[in-house]
């Protein structure tokens, strides 16, 4: 006991709080690296990192922040061996969408997914954090290691980009989008999930 | 109202300044021209859809693993 106590968390509460952020980390990793496959051995590496590094987490802080940064450290080091340059796996991407309910839009999210893995990965990163995992700014900085400002811009960025790879060819060239391209999107979206 | 929306924290359910929430729809004043919404909302399906999905077996068997190696 009074080893666990000076290591942080107990191992079976170590294990809990683990299992309790995967999917979150699967959910991160997918939208990362795009492949199925590549995303869970990325995250089963982090589970091994957290694993063999869970004295040095503090009990007072979130599991989820901190499995995030073992994750994205995991990602870029793959990132800097060149596995994921240019990797898009079509297939996965439908199953991504095609596994999931149901109900979900699968062209507009396989559309989606492409382009996200179009962006540089710290605005591809930045952009999940704070626009799909839930983190503020402030977290997020805080996993990428970098300044809240810095966090604000890649998002702008990964943002603006996205929007203009989404909307194609359609967008206006002054990047003012329009009411019709939101209106066409949301319906496009109502019909699929009708349709599901 | 550009501004405005990137300044925003991506989850508008933390947003309580709009009165609506970032519903997104087209007749609504603040979310009428934010294209921006269909894809916000994507990357957030995109992100649930794999949180929802059932975890496969290797990560059980992984976590197995991991706990014999440390009780050892």
């Amino acid at each position: 006991m009074t080893d666990a106590r000076r290591e942080g968390l107990a191992p079976d509460r170590f294990k809990r709080d683990l299992i309790a952020v995967i999917p979150h980390l699967r959910a991160f990793a997918r939208g990362l690296c795009g492949r199925a496959d590549f995303a869970d051995d990325l995250v089963q590496e982090t589970m091994v990192r957290a694993w063999n590094a869970r004295g040095r987490f503090r009990p007072e802080t979130s599991m989820k922040a901190w499995t995030f940064v073992i994750l994205r450290n995991v990602f870029l080091s793959e990132v800097r061996r060149n596995r994921f340059r240019g990797e898009y796996d079509e297939a996965a991407a439908e199953r991504i969408t095609a596994g999931s309910a149901g109900q979900e839009a699968p062209l507009h999210l396989a559309d989606l997914h492409r382009a996200l893995l179009a962006l540089p990965p710290e605005r591809r990163e930045a952009v999940l954090l704070v626009g799909a995992g839930g983190f503020s700014y402030e977290e997020a900085a805080e996993i990428s290691g970098c300044a809240v400002g810095t966090i604000k811009s890649r998002v702008a960025r990964a943002r603006a980009a996205l929007a203009r790879m989404v909307e194609g060819e359609e967008q206006p060239a002054d990047g003012e989008i329009g009411g019709d391209a939101a209106g066409r999107i949301m319906a496009d979206l109502a019909k699929v999930v009708a349709a599901g | 109202m550009v501004r405005e929306a990137l300044a925003l924290p991506a989850m508008e359910m933390h947003v309580g300044q709009i009165s609506c929430g970032g519903c997104g729809e087209r007749s609504c004043p603040h979310c009428a021209g934010k294209a921006e919404k269909g894809w916000s909302k994507g990357l957030r399906q995109l992100y649930d859809s794999v949180v929802s999905e059932p975890l496969p077996d290797s990560f059980a068997e992984l976590l197995k693993k991991l706990e014999k190696a440390g009780h050892d």
